[in-house]
């Protein structure tokens, strides 16, 4: 049986996932698409630490689009995509509208602008010991502890909120 | 010993207290925990924090070696938990026991260390 270690030395290869889920998600599905995702990314990528970081950015994505579902009949769609040795996304895409898309992409640019992600998201945690509900903590956690870059864009009422790391890119 | 209002029991997380000793608590949560249980987690948190500082605790030992995942909802319970240690007159230290096969572990874990390095240690088994 390999190692971890011995699967990471391996390189990764022409491999390349494109991997879609339609569904009308309810509450009990986020641990098996987390789950699903991060085997399925475990065996594309061979790390199992950027497997880790796409599971949580899928649960927190899937979390946000339930908590913030205009209509929880709507299916929701989830995009695994790895692209070879360069890049691996999550994005997540539900019913929306602009009065939420704005401040979630103002959000996220400030979010991207943090000189030091990592002592923004000390200054959210520190937030959040002191919040009563709520925790402003998942959109942050994807950036700061998953290292994940992330985007948004309306199309029509179709939100999308992305995901994306670079391979290679964290020691 | 198993203390019977600190345990959790549900789907797919769940939560179980003891007292090896008098003077400490043992919390392992295994599982995932995610919204469905982000509530009654953090009412759990406030109530093993009563236990620790009613028995005068000095360790509460929180075993996550089962904890498959912790939703950001869930994390902030356990920011929370830090808040109330930084309180005056709080006895008691925070000694969380993690899996590094569970990558994500170490990125939050070291995250809510920083918040009161003094009260909260971090092992690997």
């Amino acid at each position: 049986m390999e190692t971890e270690e011995q699967q990471r030395s391996q390189p990764i290869g022409s491999e390349s996932v494109d991997f879609r889920l339609e569904v009308q998600m309810r509450l009990q599905y986020l641990t098996s698409v987390r789950r699903t995702v991060g085997e399925l990314a475990a065996v594309v990528v061979r790390d199992g630490d950027l497997a880790s970081r796409l599971a949580l950015a899928t649960h927190e994505l899937l979390e946000n689009a339930l908590k913030y579902a205009l209509d929880t009949s709507a299916p929701v769609t989830l995009k695994l995509w790895i692209e070879s040795s360069h890049s691996a996304s999550v994005t997540v895409s539900n019913v929306s509208n602009q009065s939420l898309y704005l401040p979630l992409a103002q959000y996220l640019q400030t979010l991207s602008k943090a000189s030091d992600p990592d002592a923004m998201y000390l200054q959210l945690l520190e937030t959040a010991m002191h919040r009563v509900s709520g925790s402003g903590l998942g959109l942050a956690r994807i950036v700061a502890e998953a290292e994940m870059k992330l985007s948004c864009d309306l199309c029509g009422d179709m939100l999308s909120v992305r995901a994306e790391a670079h391979l290679g890119d964290r020691p | 010993m198993i203390i019977k209002e600190l345990t959790i029991q549900r789907d797919a997380f769940s939560v179980l207290g003891t007292r090896p000793a008098p003077n400490r608590l043992s919390i392992a949560l295994e599982g995932s925990a995610d919204m469905r249980v982000q509530s009654e987690f953090a009412t759990m948190i406030y109530k093993i924090h009563d236990e620790a500082r009613r028995n005068h605790v000095s360790m509460v030992t929180v075993n996550m070696q089962k904890l498959e995942f912790l939703s950001s909802g869930c994390f902030k319970g356990l920011c929370t938990w830090v808040r109330l240690l930084l309180e005056r007159g709080t006895p008691y230290k925070l000694c969380i026991v993690s899996n590094p096969s569970y990558h994500w572990q170490s990125r939050s874990l070291q995250a809510l260390r920083l918040l009161a390095p003094e009260h909260v240690t971090i092992e690997k088994p």
